[in-house]
């Protein structure tokens, strides 16, 4: 059984944000209206923080990807009244939009601040609809929704391969954000695979996740030469 | 017929893609051709991947787009070309919604009314240009052919050329470009003898160092560098330091080993000062001195005069301490970049746009060319490349007549009325100048093509002036913008997924190259492209317009290019990285790249894999890089001296003036070599402006698209607004905190704007993003955030004449009411 993780090399991400719009792209993520993004509403799945931290020199001020951390003990699914929230045994935390009541139980769990809420119906500019993607389906008000790791692709893929009777080849499976990085500073794959580039990448001594403390063992693993 | 698992599976797939299609995506819109639309609905949801060249900025990114039975639905970068190696910028996901836009226009509207009213109503394609063809006509029959103006923005090679012959046969010198925050290639003309950018050839150095150069978020061509940035990461010999300065800490700074924060306007100084730290050190490249730079050692000229020369000059009046107060660098971060560039060569150091678009900006970016001569880096591997010149003989005959000849000689720009910059080069400000004041002759008509210049120039009010004093402008564009609306005729354009273009030529990258821009869909509304529509000009204009042209479309020449290329046989189609690098090594060593049996075999291969590529040519040597007159790489710089001697006495004595902002007193030859001049600062207004612009909004022109409009301001989560970046030591001189409202004022006006507080960026200075803030160009763009450009001292550099965005200075006041959502 495969088990899908990422890893993001912040020496190499410029911060410029094309994974960003890449995402919004890809996942038909909608756009809320101006004041309401201000109030903190503004839906990205992948999301860059601006970090300017106490105690290192201005100057090492970093940008850092965000999105949903697939952890392996994912605190979001324990308090999901309706299970809309599960992991399932490839490792991704699913999110399921018909089954959840908006209740937000697992926004308030999610250490990495890592889900957004539909406040509104999405609108599209009537013409603009025509770009949707096709292959993932709009949310609608009232529902919780977050990084799935494009796994919309992993279907696709899935199929594929089961035609052509073999594996899951490496990076034949990537989501948006991977695909569009300027600087290849993202990796994706099976991480329970040694031969992966992503097991390789995790490997590195430059390792770490992200508050590991809490011990949610998330499957978004950074690199950084910086403490 | 037998239906496989596989063709099940797939069928199974398509239709839940079109059931959501049709749930969703498919209701009947304006702007969807029908055709479309119904194969969309009904087609078997077949997926296709096209490739063509981005249009959102000049860098020429391959792009693929993903389409569902012809509907393009998704864009990624297209792996095998590479200039961007698979990699795009946040831009290019905007194309989509551009593409789909409901504000795109589809017919040609002329103004009604009084010029400038902003009504407008549709007339026919005929009438639009038969109009225009017949104004046109007039102009040559009146033998006043010169009074056309053709202001372009973006054009690709080919079709600066395509405009040019249009232009030339016609009768008119003028067709000049207008780019927000591009940078001059002046400097590079007067130290090398050679108008264009090198290519930087960062895989094969060691170190780095960045001066106002944003080179992986706004710079020539910004997925490039970074794709070659970030392979050096992956390496383990890989490139040992990578320093970046400017005023605040942006994309190149972030992925930088190290950020130094510097003054606006002082990267001269700072250039000059490394040239100190490399001199006192002699950790300069003495051979490459000796042999190929000319000015660096004193020396006499022809009539016995002894010059001080360049060492000298700096080693007297560039020393750390006096760098450091002029930078605001502590003379230590001085001494340890000039020894470290001097210790780990090859080393390269890149000006940039930041360092440019100041008063003294030209002779900053000189100063900092000057450093890699020093460093002995240039036309060699690991430096400073000229890439080979490929002439292209498309245009090389070209039928003219008399009055064409005649005419081609009354240039608008380069007039005795000129008095704003030394080498006439073209200017918005000069050009408005000249327009007014009516010198050297009146317009009688300007085509726009593309572009934003009200938006975009500090001098919006005499723009529009100028626009209003014009009898016929034209602009051709695919959205109703500020420029657009104080024109007299629309033609609308397709997007630039709807067009035919070959690439090519791109400025920073190291071998030749060309990108295939194909429709990915056809043109909406049979919308003709903007040379198309030349063409269709040019006929109604007649001879010897009309003769030039003789293909019926654009794409013609498109093809016509591709088939020169394939016909020197160099090259090859490009392909998957491995491959590439094993045709190099075969290409190496003299064999064929690319063998196909037919052209057209050629071209259909072009067209599937994005362009074509040669990997096997070698930049130009070091003998063949410069074409000044010394044959040398020029310290002491004659075509100024030259241009000084030509001036008249009221425009030299400005010049003369010019000197003593270089504060040297007693010492000579102060304009013709790299030297730092003092900007002119006001003691009210202590802070300096730093107008910037980011990854998803180069130049303002991509603020009618909401995906961008929310991403603009992700980094200080604010969204689809204009914000104040202020250094928390400098906000608390003024008793400002974080999410204050604040009026920052110039001389020219002010704007209200929220605080953002940066530690990452120099103090006594406020920095402000460019791009929002339009009067109009849509319900996503109109009213959103403010434009900072209009609170800009209109300035321009003293020898390019090119705008100075960042050399205003400001202050700020609190606003009192303080509203954290507002």
């Amino acid at each position: 059984m495969p088990k899908w993780a990422m890893v993001i090399d912040l020496d190499k991400c410029t911060g410029c944000g094309a994974c960003m719009s890449a995402c919004k792209l890809e996942n038909n993520i909608s756009i809320v209206k101006p004041e309401q993004a201000n109030k903190g509403r503004v839906m990205f799945w992948m999301n860059i923080m601006q970090e300017y931290e106490d105690g290192i020199p201005a100057e090492n001020s970093r940008r850092t990807p965000k999105l949903c951390f697939q952890c392996d003990k994912p605190p979001c699914t324990k308090v999901c009244p309706v299970h809309a929230t599960y992991l399932n045994p490839e490792g991704l935390v699913g999110q399921v939009y018909h089954r959840c009541i908006g209740c937000r139980y697992c926004m308030a769990a999610c250490p990495y601040t890592a889900k957004v809420f539909n406040w509104y119906e999405p609108e599209w500019d009537s013409s603009m609809k025509e770009c949707l993607n096709p292959h993932v389906s709009l949310r609608m008000k009232g529902v919780v929704e977050k990084c799935s790791f494009c796994a919309h692709r992993l279907i696709r893929v899935k199929e594929n391969a089961a035609a052509e009777d073999r594996e899951i080849r490496d990076e034949e499976f990537v989501p948006a954000c991977m695909e569009n990085c300027p600087a290849d500073a993202i990796y994706f794959g099976d991480i329970s695979n040694k031969n992966t580039k992503v097991y390789k990448a995790a490997s590195n001594h430059r390792a770490f996740r992200m508050m590991e403390e809490l011990g949610t063992e998330p499957k978004v693993i950074y690199l950084s030469q910086r403490e | 017929m037998k239906i496989g698992r596989r063709d099940f599976i797939r069928l199974l797939g398509c239709v839940t893609g079109g059931f959501t299609l049709g749930a969703y995506a498919l209701e009947q819109t304006l702007n969807v051709p029908q055709k479309l639309l119904e194969s969309a609905k009904n087609g078997p949801g077949i997926v296709n991947w096209k490739a063509t060249v981005c249009g959102m900025c000049p860098a020429g990114c391959s792009l693929k787009f993903k389409l569902i039975d012809g509907l393009p639905v998704y864009v990624k970068g297209n792996k095998i070309f590479p200039v961007n190696n698979g990699g795009v910028c946040p831009l290019a996901h905007g194309s989509l919604e551009r593409l789909f836009h409901s504000e795109r226009i589809f017919k040609p509207l002329v103004a009604k009314g009084p010029k400038q009213s902003g009504k407008f109503e549709t007339i026919s394609w005929d009438e639009a240009v038969s109009q225009i063809g017949i104004k046109l006509k007039n102009l040559r029959k009146s033998k006043t052919p010169e009074k056309l103006v053709f202001l372009g923005n973006n054009e690709s090679q080919l079709q600066k050329e395509f405009i040019s012959s249009f232009m030339e046969a016609f009768g008119s010198p003028n067709y000049f470009r207008f780019n927000f925050l591009s940078q001059s290639t002046l400097p590079f003309k007067v130290a090398f003898g050679r108008k264009e950018f090198p290519a930087y050839d960062v895989i094969n150095t060691k170190t780095v160092l960045t001066l106002g150069a944003n080179i992986l978020e706004t710079g020539i061509s910004p997925v490039y560098y970074t794709k070659l940035f970030s392979s050096l990461k992956s390496k383990t010999k890989g490139l040992a330091t990578f320093v970046h300065v400017n005023c605040r800490k942006d994309v190149t700074g972030t992925f930088a080993n190290k950020f130094v924060s510097i003054r606006p306007g002082a990267f001269g100084a700072l250039a000059l000062g490394l040239a100190y730290v490399l001199i006192r050190e002699e950790l300069f490249d003495s051979n490459f001195l000796n042999k190929r730079a000319f000015g660096f050692e004193p020396w006499t000229d022809a009539k016995g005069k002894r010059h001080e020369g360049f060492k000298n000059f700096v080693l007297k009046n560039y020393y750390p301490e006096k760098v450091s107060k002029l930078t605001g660098i502590p003379a230590g971060t001085i001494l340890e970049l000039g020894r470290l560039l001097g210790n780990n060569q090859p080393a390269i150091v890149i000006g940039g746009e930041y360092a440019d678009s100041d008063v003294n900006g030209f002779y900053s970016q000189w100063a900092i060319i000057a450093l890699n001569a020093l460093l002995g880096n240039i036309g060699k591997e690991g430096g400073l490349l000229f890439p080979q010149e490929t002439q292209s003989n498309i245009f090389s005959v070209k039928v003219l007549d008399e009055i064409s000849h005649e005419c081609l000689k009354r240039n608008f720009i380069s007039n005795e009325f000129n008095s704003r910059s030394l080498f006439n080069e073209f200017s918005i400000e000069q050009f408005v100048e000249n327009v007014l004041t009516e010198k050297p002759y009146t317009v009688e008509a300007l085509i726009i093509y593309g572009g934003d210049p009200l938006f975009q120039t500090g001098e919006k009010l005499k723009l529009k002036e100028a626009l209003k004093k014009i009898p016929l402008v034209i602009y051709m564009g695919s959205f109703v913008n500020e420029t657009a609306l104080c024109s007299d005729v629309i033609l609308p354009v397709p997007t630039y997924m709807e067009e035919w273009d070959a690439i090519e030529k791109l400025p920073g990258v190291k071998f030749p190259h060309l990108g295939i821009r194909q429709p990915i869909v056809e043109p909406f509304n049979n919308l003709k492209s903007g040379p198309d529509l030349l063409i269709q000009i040019g006929k109604k204009i007649g001879a010897p317009v009309s003769a030039n042209f003789k293909f019926e479309s654009y794409s013609d020449l498109v093809k016509l290019r591709l088939k020169e290329i394939y016909q020197s046989g160099k090259g090859t189609i490009v392909a998957r990285q491995s491959g590439a690098e094993w045709l190099e090594f075969i290409g190496k060593r003299g064999w064929h790249l690319g063998t196909y049996e037919s052209f057209e075999e050629f071209w259909q291969l072009a067209l599937k894999q994005g362009g074509w590529w040669d990997p096997t040519a070698k930049p130009l040597t070091v003998a063949k890089t410069f074409k000044t007159s010394t044959k040398k790489f020029e310290f002491y710089s004659f075509e100024l001296l030259k241009k000084l001697n030509e001036l008249s006495a009221s425009r030299k004595k400005k010049f003369t003036l010019l000197e003593q902002t270089a504060n040297l007193p007693g010492v000579t030859d102060i304009l013709l070599m790299p030297v730092f001049l003092h900007r002119q600062e006001n003691s009210n207004k202590p802070l300096k402006l730093f107008v910037y612009s980011s990854s998803v909004n180069r130049d303002g022109t991509t603020s009618n698209l909401p995906m961008l409009q929310e991403l603009f301001g992700f980094s200080v989560e604010y969204y689809w607004n204009t914000w104040a970046e202020i250094h928390p030591e400098t906000a608390a001189k003024y008793g400002v905190e974080n999410n204050d409202f604040v009026w920052v004022s110039s001389d020219v006006g002010n704007i209200n704007l929220k605080v953002k507080l940066n530690p990452s960026m120099a103090k006594d200075m406020v920095a402000v993003p460019f791009g929002l803030g339009h009067e109009s160009f849509g319900k996503y763009a109109k009213g959103y955030g403010e434009n900072p450009t209009k609170i800009v001292r209109p300035q321009n550099d003293w020898v390019t004449g090119k705008a100075a965005l960042l050399s205003t200075n400001v202050k700020i006041e609190k606003k009192i009411r303080s509203n954290q959502y507002a």
